[in-house]
Parts: C-alpha cells; structure tokens; sequence
C-alpha cells in the first residue's frame, strides 16, 4: 500500500487543480466541475485523515459532503439550462448584463 | 462485538428549525390546492410560521444545553441570533407577498424556499460543529441560489443566479477543504474538542491547522461578502429580485456573522495572534473598498450593495476587537456586534422596502439620478422613511445606527484597536457621502412631474416600514434596552 503522504499529497494538488480551473476557465460547465474536484480533493483528504488518526468520523463527513455535493450539482445544472435557453450560450463572457 | 449505544435525542434544543422545516414542507403541499388567485394566503402561512417558531424560541431562553452529541449548541447567544433571523425571515415574506405580484413571480415555491433558506441559517446560528456548520450554510446557499434566479426568463435574474452560484460553491470547496485540514491536524470538527486539542502547542503550530483556518476564512469572506472577495455582491444584489436582495443582505450576514464569532471565540480563541491581524487587514479593506466604490453607484440596489459590503467592514471591527485578552473587552465587543447586527437587520431591510414600495408593475424605480428625483413631493411618507434609513446607515443620530457604529468604535479602541476606529470614522465620513445623496436628489425638485409612481403602499409593505422606522428609532434613542438584551446574550461566549 502505498503510504499515507502520498494521499494527501494528492488531495492538495487535486485542490489546486481545481481552484486553477475555476479561475481561469470560462465555460460554466467545466468551472463546474472544477468546483466537484475541489470538493473530492476535501473527501480525500477527510478518508486519509481519518485512516491516519485511526478515526471514523472523516469518512462519515466525506457522506456528507458528497449528500450536499448531489444536491449543488441539481441546482447548479438547473440554472446553467435555464441560461442556455435564454441565450443558446452559456460562456461567462456572454453573462454580464451587471457590470461589476 | 461492538455494542452500539444509540446517541441521546434532544429534539427539543431545536424547535425552531423543526417548526421552519415543517412549515415549509406544509406550504409547498398547500400550493397544490390553492388557486393561483389566492397565492398570498401562503405568504401570511409562511409568515405564521416564522412567528410559532419565534415563540418556541422563547423557552429556550436561558435554558441554553449541548444537545445531537454537542454537534449543536443551544444558548443565549444562539436564541438571540435565531430570534434575528426569524425577525429578519418574517420581515421578508411581508415584503415580497405583494412585490411578487408585481414582479409576475408568484410561484408557490417562493415562500418554501425562503422558509428552507431560514433552516440553513437557523442551523448556522445552533452549529457547535464545523461540519453542521458547513451543511446550514450550503442549505441556506442553495435556496438562495434559486430564489436569486427566481425570475425566470429574466437575464439579469440569471445571471446573478450563475455569478453566485459558481461563486458560492467555489467559497464552499475553500471551507469544505480547509475543514478537512483542520480534522486532519486536531482529530476533530467540533468547536468544543478543537478548543481542548489546540491547548497542545504541536497542533497550535501545525501548519495543517493554520492553513486550514486560513482557508476557513475565505469561505468565511466569500459568504459575508468581505473585500477582496466581495466581486459577486453587486450584481448579485442588483440581479437578484428585490425581496431576496432584502433578505439575503440581512439573513445571511446575522447567520454567517453568528458563525464566525462562534468559530473564532470558542473553537480557536487559542490561535488570536493568526486570525485576529487576518481578520484586521479584511475589515480595513472592506470598509474601504464598500464605501469608496458605494460613490460612484447609480442604481440604488447596487448601492445598498456596496454599502452592505461597507456595513460588513465595521462589523468585523468588532469582531477583531473581541479577540482582546481582558474578559470585559471582549464581552463588550460581541455585544456591540450583536446590536450592530439587530440595528442593521431593521434599518437595511426598511431601506430595501422603500425601494420595493416605489416599484410599479414592469418597472422599478431604481435609478438614482433619474428615478428618485422628487419623489418627495409624490411620497413625502416613503421619502422620509428611506432619509431615515438613509440616516441610519450613515451613523447619525438619533438612530440605531449611530448607536451602533459608536458601541463598535468604542470596543475597537477599549481593545488597542484604534486605528481601525479611525479607518472606520474616516470611511464613515466618505459613506455619508453616497448616503446623503440619496436624500438631497429625493428632495430635490423634478424638471417634470413623474407621473408614474404607485399611489398607495400595499398594508403588509406599510407594516415592514412601520417596525422598521419604529426598531430603529427606538435603538437610537433608548439603546439600552437592546443592549441589555445582546448583554444577557453573551454569557457563553466570553471566555
């Protein structure tokens, strides 16, 4: 098996990987999904944390996260369609009527 | 074999969210057998119900316990920021029964999903735990979500939904991530179990734990809209239906602020020399950035956005000054955030239903330059109700708001934290600027007569201003009546 380390290692740069992504992609999809890798670098993180400190918990609160994941993801999609009815794009560089 | 013990339930510690929840789901079902025509009769049954849960809250005062395997705490300080929200959700409801007439939005799931946000914050302000922390505030975010988006077909409505939608979940990955640093770094989530575990100097200095804190705290910043991660608050509020926009600046501020202060003083009070400077270079820039930027707006809405961000500022003054070492210090410097919460609920939600009370069918008034412009002479009742509002949120007396900032300016300086009382005045100074504008352009004469105001303010808008005015008179002038409530409130908190 390989050690502990190596899983929070890579839970940090899934993290990273993310964060990059919401930051500098435009599609609202793929920041989307981007935002969906930051949470499962979390979910990551809590399992290891919790296999390390011998622990339960963390794997009880990686449920939970995902549960709220799922329930992001229906609102989130739900919004996305309704814009691209309304525009048949969904671009963020398309969606700023509010200038800010 | 493992005998599993079943945890206690104390159903009862949470009344209050049990009633919002239930009548949420009874408003949703009674939908179904209403006629379109008679939509409002839900809006005064979602209002009942903010009202039985504000008086379940009552026998919980004083009466304060850990209950759910401490995942949440019920005190004075909790029930005093429940009564808040729940004061704030029914304010809300009254303004939107008929602005969602107006707005050709009366579905009849607009008052279930405001009720389910008033769940989310209710479970925010009872939170003793990290992890029930960040599930109030993802129930509390997605309602909102949706209730921003709620026009639908509406581009500027969409597109506030999506801004605070991407960012929303984006501050919840910061929060969600730094949570799992902290369990990694102290073995829990608990404010309680954190608070014991940081007494070992290893995980005091654990890189793991101050990371992870640090990442808590831009979560934090995202969802009270502190500057630098303030970029969605505008448009979300000027997108976003006016009636939302009201609750929105108001529930979720008390809530979220509840939770930090919760955070900060009982989970990591140990950890002050790392989030106290980070909280103090977010307050001199939130106080800058929101009232600076507050000048330049046109539409009213984004002005009470920025000037919210603004408001944000001088709260989080006093939550920096709460990090004092002398008990009484501290203490003073949660009760003035507790009143400057309560002043702000009122005087932010009655400005907000000025603005809902000018708006006709297909048309809000929300121009400053253009639409406001001599609405005295049509209004004088409305008029000098937003320059009292307007008063208020500046910081002149007679009102709660100078009541306010002068309780938090006065616990930043009783902690050695003058400066940032003198950044807060400077700013005050510049915000009187936007503030005062509103009233000289209502007073102003019209080159012509607008004609096209409504005639009469419908009686559940006329109810809001009238506790609005009243709350915020009354603090101003008799102040000690809520401070001596916030007081009582505190006795947990203190260390």
């Amino acid at each position: 098996m390989a050690p502990l380390s190596y899983y929070f290692i890579l839970s940090a740069v899934l993290f990273t990987i993310g964060t990059i992504g919401v930051l500098i992609r435009k599609n609202p999809l793929i920041m989307f999904m981007s935002i969906e890798l930051m949470l499962n670098a979390a979910n990551l993180s809590f399992a290891s944390f919790a296999r390390a400190r011998n622990l339960l918990s963390g794997q009880v609160i990686a449920f939970f996260v995902i549960a709220v994941a799922a329930a992001e993801v229906v609102v989130g999609l739900a919004i996305i369609v309704s814009i691209f009815r309304s525009r048949q794009s969904v671009d963020v560089d398309d969606v700023s009527m509010l200038k800010g | 074999m493992v005998d599993i013990i079943a945890p206690e339930i104390d159903a009862g510690a949470l009344t209050p969210l049990f009633v919002v929840a239930a009548g949420a789901l009874i408003v949703l079902l009674l939908d179904l057998f209403i006629p379109p025509g008679r939509r409002s009769f839900l809006g005064y049954f979602a209002l009942g119900t903010t009202l039985v849960a504000l008086a379940t809250c009552v026998p919980l005062w004083n009466n304060g316990r850990l209950a759910f395997s401490d995942m949440v705490r019920v005190d004075n300080f909790a029930i005093f920021f429940a009564i808040v929200t729940l004061g704030a959700t029914a304010l809300s409801i009254l303004l939107a029964i008929d602005y969602i007439q107006l707005a050709d939005i009366n579905l009849g799931e607009y008052h279930p999903l405001v009720l389910f946000t008033a769940v989310g914050m209710l479970l925010l302000v009872f939170a003793n735990d990290l992890v029930l922390f960040f599930i109030g505030l993802e129930i509390l975010s997605i309602g909102l979500y949706i209730l921003a988006g709620f026009i639908r077909g509406n581009r500027r409505s969409e597109e506030a939904a999506i801004k605070y939608f991407l960012l929303g979940s984006f501050s919840f990955g910061f929060l969600v991530y730094g949570t799992s640093l902290i369990y990694g770094a102290s073995g829990t989530t608990n404010f309680t179990a954190l608070a014991t575990a940081l007494g070992d100097d290893q995980v005091r200095t654990s890189p793991l734990m101050l990371v992870g804190l640090a990442l808590v705290l831009v979560g934090f910043g995202f969802k009270l809209a502190l500057a630098p991660f303030h970029s969605w608050t505008p448009d979300v509020y000027s997108g976003a239906p006016t009636s939302v926009t009201a609750f929105m600046s108001v529930g979720t501020k008390v809530a979220t602020f509840a939770a930090l202060l919760r955070l900060v003083l009982t989970g990591v009070p140990t950890l002050r020399e790392n989030w106290a400077p980070a909280l103090w270079a977010l307050a001199v820039v939130t106080m800058i950035v929101g009232n600076v930027a507050a000048v330049t707006q046109r539409n009213i809405k984004r002005m009470l956005a920025y000037s919210s961000i603004g408001q944000a500022g001088y709260i989080l003054v006093a939550v920096v000054a709460s990090d004092s070492p002398r008990r009484d210090t501290s203490a003073d410097a949660v009760q003035s955030v507790l009143f400057y919460l309560l002043a702000y609920t009122f005087m932010n939600i009655g400005a907000f239903a000025v603005v809902i009370a000018l708006a006709r069918v297909g048309r809000e008034r929300l121009d400053l330059t253009t639409d406001y412009v001599g609405v005295a002479r049509r209004h004088p009742f409305l008029a000098g109700a937003l320059a009292f509002f307007m008063l208020s949120l500046g910081g002149i007396p007679p009102t709660a708001g100078f009541i306010a900032k002068l309780t938090v300016f006065r616990a930043a300086v009783a902690a050695d934290y003058w400066h940032l009382a003198l950044v807060g005045v400077i700013t005050s100074v510049i915000a009187l600027a936007f503030y005062l504008r509103v009233i000289v352009l209502m007073y102003s004469r019209a080159d012509e007569e607008i004609d096209d105001l409504p005639r009469s303010v419908p009686a559940p808008l006329a109810v809001v201003l009238a506790v609005c005015v009243l709350m915020t008179l009354q603090m101003g002038i008799l102040p000690a009546f809520s401070l001596d409530w916030a007081q009582q409130a505190l006795f947990v908190v203190s260390r």
